[in-house]
């Protein structure tokens, strides 16, 4: 590893490999793929951004790279970096995109953009961090975690297109795990973060700490209970379907009746409830 | 009729037979020579030496006994007394200081900005030694004053620095009669008379006067912007060990050249070679030839074909800045077109712009201000991490963006030396004043390396020479009076001889060299040699001062173990070498 010094920041060099049958162009993103060893030298093997999200992206140095040909690499600092289209402008998350070796705004942020360096060839400046999180939407309803087994499925992935969150173009998918109890639902839009290697969506759907339920039966002070769940739009809401159960724990001072609507609010893994009525 | 005896006095000496004492001129002691009847002992060792006769009388204090022997011969046992006047006294004492400093463009450091004022007049430096001699009553009025000769005095002996200062000035330290010590300019003095002499003798020794006299200083100082190429390590073969080859004639330049290569890595290069390349190419920069010396004259005019002429070249330009108070060379710097690793696409500079002068130093984006090391020997720069171009038309403005690569066009302004194409001697500026004497005599040359003429070129800001600055004025004149000086050995002057009756007190001053008494039972008599020396007075004064400086070069060499020297050059401001970035 070498280092450049750029405005007083001493930026790493990583040797890389143009694994791809394209060459990359000076300050284009590459998708880290893996690692080659090479006469006793471990280069970085990366390829360009494909319709399957990647984890772990760099930036290609100052000059082409020609396929199979071996060039140098940024993994961090603030860089000079290609992008599609657009005026980026400082604070903005601008990130990989599928089949293209620049940033497309609103994508999976790698990038946190400082502004604009050189119009006339889209090269913007910004400061390149760890990809964290992504917004998807599963394909099918993504199990929630049974048996310590988190339920998976294949996500979307979606971006933030500056009004609304948008499928990614090309349509690019990830594996998502869900380590809630709770089912996530079938389009539902849900932000997922890099855990272990692993997209994690974030708690088990749009409201997964706090939920409608309904006793099923008298649920004394102090005691608990299985209680329903209930969801669907305001003023018309039903069981959850398929029915999702949960146990919850009474810790007001008052008894609650079967079959009353409360509020159960998950507090460090724990269930609660409060009576809507009584 | 008779004469009354001449008479000669020294503590503790009786039956004197005869004396006489020669006065020469210099620091080292004159001997007089005692002839005394055998006596139990001499007790005294230092003491009035007197001479008298009718009626007059000089004294010569502070005498000291150097030896004594006896001979038996037809007038029986005679002993011999040799007894040194007082300036035996002059081999002992120190003298320390350094004045007359000069700087880097060879003028004096006379204290400006707050630094240490080192300028003392010739008299000044004269006095100094004379106190530390432990004279009090001297007279420097004669010593040319114009000149401001450098001197490092380092627990030198004072009589020998002082020899040495009057020895460069064209003046000698006389011993007067009055017991007073003067300096004297060589060849100026009072004119004997003949009307009582009882032996007059004009002589015809012209002096060996040369055509000419130059003054050659130092090696001249140019100050060159060199270009530079880059150079790469090459494999050790049978024939050679590690050699430096342009990068493009290295073995292991990649097949498609270097635009492509991944910077610092080489992997492009086989794996065999890449830790040489790693090592040298766009680290390594060689000072191309031909290259144009401003200010030289040579058998090209100002152009060097040969980098053995230049080499080596100093880690300085001949431009100065203010540092610590004072005036001192400016560290070399590179400059030129590379491109700095911003991750944009330019160059440092889309041309060969010249290097700032003080002042916009900071300001010039052309100025490499990474580390490196001037390998003076070999005239090379090499630099800490690699230093190269992009060659991309986009560098410049062009479409596209992005980073070929290619070797930096530098350039290296430093100070240089020139060596002749054929003799490999040094350039040096010589002053040469015509004597008027042309008996087809040569020149005499005076080393004064402590002159420097330095030659530094101005540029426009289109990179086009403009002028050559240069201190050749002020070496000239520091020269003329160096030259001044030695023109005074070569006065058109008649030696003289002259023998008087009786005790006559003849001064010695710059004229007169000699002058010697004799007392005994004949009488008194005054024997004085002017523009001349007495043939058995005393040994010649150019063979005692090459006795003297011979003695001074022993004992300084006793004083210096090669130890002491390297910790004393180590040390030494003069020798120490100046950081660079």
């Amino acid at each position: 590893m070498s280092a450049a010094s750029t405005s007083g920041q001493a930026l790493a060099k990583f040797p890389f490999k143009n694994i791809h049958s394209q060459k990359v162009p000076a300050f284009g993103v590459v998708e880290i793929a893996g690692v080659l060893v090479e006469d006793g030298v471990a280069f970085l093997t990366c390829t360009r951004p494909g319709t399957t999200l990647g984890t772990e992206f760099a930036v290609n140095g100052p000059s082409q790279v020609q396929p199979d040909e071996k060039g140098i690499c940024y993994r961090q600092g603030d860089l000079s970096v290609a992008y599609d289209s657009g005026n980026p402008q400082a604070g903005q998350g601008w990130g990989p995109r599928a089949n293209q070796w620049t940033l497309s705004k609103g994508y999976p942020s790698i990038i946190t953009a400082h502004g604009i360096r050189n119009q006339a060839n889209k090269i913007l400046h910004g400061a390149l961090v760890p990809l964290a999180g992504a917004l998807g939407v599963a394909a099918a309803n993504l199990p929630a975690i049974s048996g310590g087994q988190p339920g998976t499925q294949t996500v979307t992935l979606h971006v933030w297109d500056g009004t609304s969150c948008v499928a990614a173009t090309p349509t690019t998918t990830f594996t998502g795990y869900n380590m809630s109890t709770s089912v996530i639902e079938a389009g539902r839009l849900t932000p997922f973060v890099r855990e272990n290697g692993l997209w994690v969506a974030v708690a088990g759907g749009s409201d997964s700490n706090q939920k409608l339920v309904k006793t099923t039966t008298s649920h004394a002070s102090g005691a608990a209970e299985l209680v329903n769940v209930w969801d669907g739009t305001p003023g018309s809401e039903a069981e959850s379907n398929p029915l999702e159960e949960l146990e919850a724990m009474n810790r007001t001072s008052v008894d609650i009746d079967a079959d009353k609507f409360c509020l159960a609010t998950r507090i460090g893994g724990n269930w609660y409830i409060e009576p809507w009525e009584c | 009729m008779n004469v009354p005896q001449g008479m000669a006095f020294f503590p503790g000496v009786n039956q004197l037979i005869d004396a006489s004492i020669t006065l020469a001129h210099g620091i080292s002691p004159s001997a007089a020579t005692l002839t005394i009847g055998p006596q139990a002992n001499v007790t005294t060792e230092i003491g009035t030496l007197g001479f008298e006769f009718g009626g007059a009388s000089i004294e010569f204090p502070d005498c000291k006994v150097d030896y004594g022997s006896f001979e038996r011969n037809g007038n029986g046992e005679v002993w011999r007394l040799s007894i040194l006047d007082r300036r035996w006294r002059w081999r002992f004492g120190q003298i320390s200081g350094t004045y007359n400093v000069r700087r880097d463009d060879s003028s004096l450091q006379g204290g400006e900005n707050d630094t240490i004022d080192t300028e003392r007049t010739p008299q000044e430096l004269a006095a100094l030694c004379l106190r530390a001699m432990g004279e009090t009553n001297f007279d420097v009025s004669d010593l040319p004053n114009e000149a401001r000769p450098s001197v490092e005095w380092d627990y030198e002996v004072p009589a020998e620095a002082l020899a040495a200062l009057c020895d460069e000035l064209g003046c000698r330290v006389v011993l007067q009669l009055d017991n007073r010590v003067a300096i004297r300019r060589v060849g100026v003095g009072a004119a004997l008379s003949s009307a009582a002499a009882l032996e007059f003798a004009s002589l015809v020794n012209p002096a060996e006067c040369p055509d000419a006299i130059a003054v050659v200083c130092g090696p001249s100082r140019f100050q060159v912007d060199f270009p530079l190429e880059a150079v790469g390590l090459a494999e050790a073969t049978e024939d050679s060990p590690e050699t430096l080859l342009p990068i493009d004639e290295l073995p292991y330049a990649p097949s498609g050249g270097w635009s492509r290569v991944d910077v610092p890595y080489f992997h492009q290069v086989d794996a065999q070679s890449r830790e040489l390349a790693r090592r040298s190419v766009f680290k390594y920069y060689r000072i191309k030839v031909p290259v144009e010396v401003p200010g030289y004259g040579g058998l090209d005019g100002n152009r060097v074909d040969r980098l053995e002429q230049i080499l080596p070249i100093e880690a300085e330009q001949v431009a100065l800045a203010v540092e610590n108070g004072q005036k001192a060379n400016l560290s070399a710097a590179v400059f030129g077109m590379w491109y700095p690793e911003t991750l944009d696409v330019a160059n440092s500079t889309e041309s060969l712009a010249p290097a700032p002068t003080e002042g916009d130093i900071l300001s010039a984006s052309s100025l490499l201000q990474r580390p490196y090391t001037i390998d003076a020997a070999r005239g090379l720069v090499i630099f800490g991490e690699p230093i190269y171009r992009n060659t991309h038309p986009s560098a410049t403005g062009s479409s596209g963006y992005e980073v070929v690569v290619g070797p930096a066009e530098l350039v290296l302004r430093a100070a240089c030396s020139v060596r002749h194409p054929e003799t490999m001697a040094l350039e040096r500026h010589v002053r040469t004043r015509i004597t008027g004497n042309s008996s087809g005599g040569a020149t005499r040359y005076l080393r004064h390396d402590e002159l420097v003429l330095t030659r530094s070129p101005t540029y426009s800001n289109d990179y086009a020479l403009v002028d050559v600055d240069t201190n050749e004025e002020d070496v000239n004149a520091t020269a003329d009076s160096f030259l001044d000086a030695a023109q005074q050995e070569y006065q058109i002057a008649v030696p003289q001889k002259a023998r008087y009756g009786g005790l006559v007190p003849i001064q010695p001053d710059g004229a007169i060299e000699h002058v010697s008494f004799h007392v005994g039972a004949a009488g008194a008599t005054t024997t004085v040699a002017r523009h001349n020396e007495l043939p058995r007075g005393a040994l010649p004064y150019k063979e005692r001062r090459r006795i003297e400086r011979q003695r001074e070069a022993t004992d300084a060499k006793t004083r210096t173990s090669s130890r002491n020297l390297a910790r004393a050059s180590k040390s030494s401001p003069y020798t120490q070498p100046r950081l660079r970035a």
